[in-house]
């Protein structure tokens, strides 16, 4: 029996619904701004280069943004920081091409490859993860160790091994990534449905003979999509920086299009004099992951029941 | 009079701003009474429980007046409030799986009880003693085989079990007041019938007074010598248990009334009341049981009633008796 | 002793070596779908550069790769029991031998950093339930925050430049001062090393070396383990049996750090494992950094002169220390928590 407080409270949340106690959160809605301007960016910006790809028009990519990322000037090698025009707010790099440039036009891969990974984690776990649950048994045994496996091997590394021979390109990455990143969700899938599906209704719906995919996707996947979104959204921040991880290693860089995790790592070098180099992509990766970890942070809190106003 | 309660408030921080659940609440309790809450979950009914024991959630806050022997224990600070928890004031909550800690045995909860009521009153007891209570105090609860109970994990015990053992914390530590919230309702129907006796067997014993909160009218009955109804965060009826069960006046005590099964009748058809109690984000213009009431006119749904005190001890907030 | 205690430990044990051999099988089965042909499988294991096909037949028959995949499959799981992880492209050296060489100076940097990590989280976290909705607690929240956010190579080049750098007070990089002739190799861990040739000057050096190194990885895993116990130091505030311990009349702080933080800490202990994997895959950035030469920096090298046979030597060794961590966990776990004996 569920604490009479809480039960009270409780009636509310169902009222407002848990987005709108989210976004009453102050830092909460801190953190949908940073990710919502990060993705709504990502799907311009995005959309903008692949255009200039298609019709070879180039100006097209950089249509939004201060400057050509891919402008050398070698009279501005390594520009410190200035407020004198757009482009050079965050310095430049060696080449002289402008960071602010580089960094924004690099943002829409790690978008894409945030939602890929989560994606297609959320799909092969709640697959697996249901599977296992339902059919019990050998069935679910291995699939349990195969996760337990999957586990044991943190993230980067197994990237690493998996993205290697597949020569490192950014395809790769994103395989590799999709990969690795399932288990976590197939074990929570697996909970939950233990828990469905002793529950009367989906036994009943069971002995009518209801095809298990609909029971599932009707009274689990959507039972429990709170959670999951909450994970999710922390999740999104756990891909970029693992992503940008291996950018930094040289792993999934298409040269010479560029990337801020890889920005950082050249940036290395020049530290500490041209300290910009490095540090406003780093503080970029940094903020765009809190805006995230926020989100799901303070999504799980309104599930708990937990959020302090 | 020994508990008094008055104009207390106690309100919730919530997204949506305050949300007051209790307002200028009062109950007066003698020793030795046995008085029961009886509500809806959501009734605010726990809330009371919590306020008198100084365990709101966080979130909670409350003010007014709560004198135990005379001393208004929201003054009280922290250090104060401790020293008054356990010998004074005691609770037992309504989940028996929880109310022990998971990983120490039955006989290291109950002898810090024993080492806590000893200290306060400088009794100086030796391990011999502590444990001699333990098991007497186990026996007392009709539990067998005490010494192998104090061996064993929480979850190791069955839920009657495991509130036995809450109830001979009870008798260690013998409070003044007792508040016992729903301490039957996840319990088989044979235990709860036990539990119950145990509890009345505390109060003619050691003369405890004793607050039983439970949403079961019939239960009410058994035990109380008064019964207080609640909606909403409002007394909606307070008297004598008898004349509450046999001459109810608040049409929501009657309808409660009627929604106790009873087989002998032969009458399967059980009674339930419309609709279900209100939110305290939007509770109802008016009485607050105006929407779900079979005696509603037009003055309930614009004016809230005030609690009308009726006789020597009766007291009902209904427009029905103005 | 307690028999149920035993049979936990030995399913547990038994579940760390299933799950052992499905990694192996696992890796194999990813690099076959990757290299189909033994001919591909051959130019991976040979390393970068050209190869011909003398070569690449040779590594074919050295390695089986012509036989049928279940026996591939059973003599890579044979040749991983007996400590067989192939022969170094790169070093020419058995990879065991690389990997026993760079692994011990990786765990001195990662089991100081861990404990102290786990420690810090646990005090940070529940200092933060404890004064929840204040501002203390937005404090802490704040904290874990900004470092699980922060991207391995920020903390680390933070850490190198203002400390290192800009205040000189440690220094920037190595394992231990390159002025210092190092002692004996005896151990494998440069620490030990040091304090069993008694030589204190190279000890200190090497403690003076591990210090930002170490900091940076144990700042990457401490924002998980704070959070993770200040919301279980939550549930633990919010349990009837906190309620009932202070119903008892116990001290609020004493049922706060005592009972609530006692039993908020065992689901912690599950993390452990965890918390090592984050580490060792921080350790990766951070050796690199640091230019400390650990099993991190090896990886990054391995990966700059695409050696595969180290990445899969390194891979393998890394998920067997971490089955052995969380085997580890787990049985601290049975014997902390009496509940979890008897599932």
């Amino acid at each position: 029996m569920i604490d009479k407080t809480m039960t009270e409270t409780k009636t509310t949340f169902n009222k407002v619904g848990y987005f709108g106690t989210l976004i009453k959160d102050k830092s909460a809605l801190i953190g949908i701004v940073i990710a919502g301007a990060f993705l709504i960016w990502s799907l311009i910006q995005g959309i903008l280069e692949n255009l200039a790809s298609y019709t070879g028009y180039s100006r097209l990519g950089y249509l939004l943004l201060p400057s050509n990322p891919f402008a050398t000037n070698f009279s501005q090698r390594l520009a410190p920081p200035s407020f004198s025009s757009l482009s050079m707010v965050f310095g430049t790099n060696d080449l002289g091409e402008s960071i602010v440039s580089r960094m924004l036009y690099a943002m829409p891969r790690d978008a894409l490859v945030s939602v890929i990974v989560v994606f297609s984690a959320i799909v092969i776990g709640a697959l697996l993860g249901i599977i296992s649950g339902y059919r019990g048994g050998w069935l679910e045994n291995i699939i349990m160790r195969i996760t337990d496996a999957f586990l044991s091997i943190p993230a980067l590394i197994l990237v690493i091994a998996i993205s290697i021979p597949l020569k490192a390109g950014f395809d790769a990455v994103i395989i590799a990534l999709s990969i690795v990143w399932w288990p976590t969700y197939a074990r929570f899938f697996r909970a939950q449905t233990l828990r469905v599906k002793e529950m009367d209704y989906v036994q009943a719906a069971r002995i009518n003979g209801v095809n298990p995919f609909n029971i599932f996707f009707k009274y689990l996947f959507l039972n429990s999509v709170d959670p999951i979104i909450a994970y999710a959204a922390l999740d999104f921040g756990n891909v970029i920086l693992t992503y940008s991880t291996l950018a930094f290693l040289g792993i999934g860089l298409t040269i010479p299009i560029p990337e801020l995790g890889a920005m950082a790592s050249t940036g290395l070098s020049y530290l500490p004099a041209d300290w910009w180099y490095s540090l406003f992509p780093s503080i970029t990766i940094l903020i765009i992951v809190v805006g995230f970890v926020l989100v799901g942070d303070r999504y799980q809190d309104v599930i708990n029941n937990r959020i302090d106003y | 009079m020994f508990l008094e309660i008055k104009n207390l408030k106690v309100t919730y921080k919530t997204v949506n701003g305050l949300s007051t659940v209790l307002n200028n609440f009062e109950l007066p309790l003698n020793s030795g009474d046995i008085v029961s809450i009886v509500g809806e979950s959501g009734s605010g009914k726990s809330t009371l429980g919590g306020a008198i024991t100084r365990l709101l959630p966080p979130s909670g806050n409350e003010s007014g007046e709560i004198i135990i022997d005379g001393k208004n224990i929201l003054a009280l600070n922290e250090m104060e409030m401790t020293g008054m928890r356990g010998t004074t004031i005691f609770m037992i909550f309504q989940n028996p799986l929880n109310s022990l800690n998971p990983v120490k045995t039955v006989g290291f909860q109950l002898s810090e009880a024993v080492k806590i009521r000893s200290e306060r009153n400088n009794e100086n007891l030796t391990e011999e003693q502590i444990k001699n209570e333990i098991i007497s105090s186990l026996t007392s609860v009709r539990l067998p085989d005490p010494e192998q109970i104090m061996r064993r994990y929480p979850h190791e015990l069955s839920g009657g079990q495991v509130q036995r053992v809450v109830i001979s914390m009870a008798l260690i530590l013998k409070p003044k007041l007792l508040i016992a919230d729903e301490p039957t309702t996840a319990l088989d129907v044979t235990i709860q019938a036990q539990v119950i006796n145990l509890l009345k067997e505390l109060n003619k014993k050691i003369h405890m007074s004793i607050i039983f909160i439970t949403h079961d009218l019939s239960l009410a009955y058994v035990i109380s010598n008064k019964v207080m109804v609640m909606y909403a965060g409002r007394i909606m009826e307070l008297n004598n248990t008898d004349d509450v069960v046999k001459k109810s006046m608040h049409p929501y005590t009657t309808a409660l009334l009627k929604s106790v099964p009873v087989d002998y009748k032969g009458n399967s058809r059980l009674y339930y009341i419309p609709g279900a109690p209100p939110s305290f984000f939007n509770l109802p213009k008016g009485c607050k049981f105006n929407p779900r009431c079979d005696k509603v006119f037009e003055k309930c749904r614009v004016e809230e009633p005030t609690l009308l005190s009726l006789g020597s001890e009766g007291k009902v907030r209904c427009w029905l008796y103005e | 002793m307690n028999t149920n205690l035993m049979i936990y430990i030995v399913r547990r044990a038994i579940y760390a070596f299933v799950t052992l051999i499905f990694i192996i099988v696992i890796v194999y089965f990813l690099i076959h779908i990757i290299a189909p042909s033994p001919y591909a499988l051959a130019g991976i294991y040979a390393g970068s550069g050209h190869h011909t096909r003398a070569e690449l037949n040779s590594i074919i028959s050295k390695y089986h790769l012509n036989a049928p995949l279940y026996e591939q499959v059973l003599l890579y799981i044979g040749n991983i029991l007996h400590g067989n992880l192939g022969y170094d492209p790169v070093y020419k050296i058995p990879e065991i031998d690389l990997i026993g060489r760079f692994l011990p100076r990786t765990l001195e940097l990662v089991i100081p950093a861990i404990l102290f990590s786990t420690l810090l989280g646990i005090i940070t976290g529940a200092f933060g339930a404890s004064h929840r909705r204040k501002i203390q607690d937005q404090g802490v929240k704040g904290t874990y925050l900004v470092t699980w956010a922060s991207p391995p190579f920020f903390v680390a080049i933070v850490l190198q430049l203002f400390i290192a750098y800009d205040l000189g007070l440690l220094p920037a990089t190595g394992i231990a001062s390159s002025a210092l002739t190092p002692p004996p190799d005896v151990t494998g861990f440069p620490l030990l090393n040091g304090i069993v040739a008694g030589n204190l000057g190279y000890t200190l050096s090497v403690i003076h070396h591990m210090i930002l190194p170490a900091l940076a990885i144990a700042l990457l895993s401490f924002g998980v383990i704070t959070r993770l116990t200040r919301s279980s130091m939550l549930d633990a505030m919010e349990s009837d049996y906190f309620k009932l311990e202070l119903m008892k009349g116990v001290e609020r702080n004493k049922a706060i750090y005592g009972t609530a933080l006692r039993n908020a800490s065992i689901p912690i202990v599950t993390l452990l494992a965890l918390t090592f994997g984050y580490a060792v895959a921080g350790a990766v950035v951070v050796e690199d950094i640091f230019d400390y030469h650990g099993m991190g920096w090896f990886i990054v090298q391995a990966i700059y002169s695409t050696d595969y046979i180290a990445i899969l030597g390194t891979t393998i060794i890394i998920a067997i220390s971490i089955i052995l961590a969380n085997l580890i966990a787990d049985i601290l776990y049975g014997v902390i928590d009496p509940r979890v004996r008897v599932r």
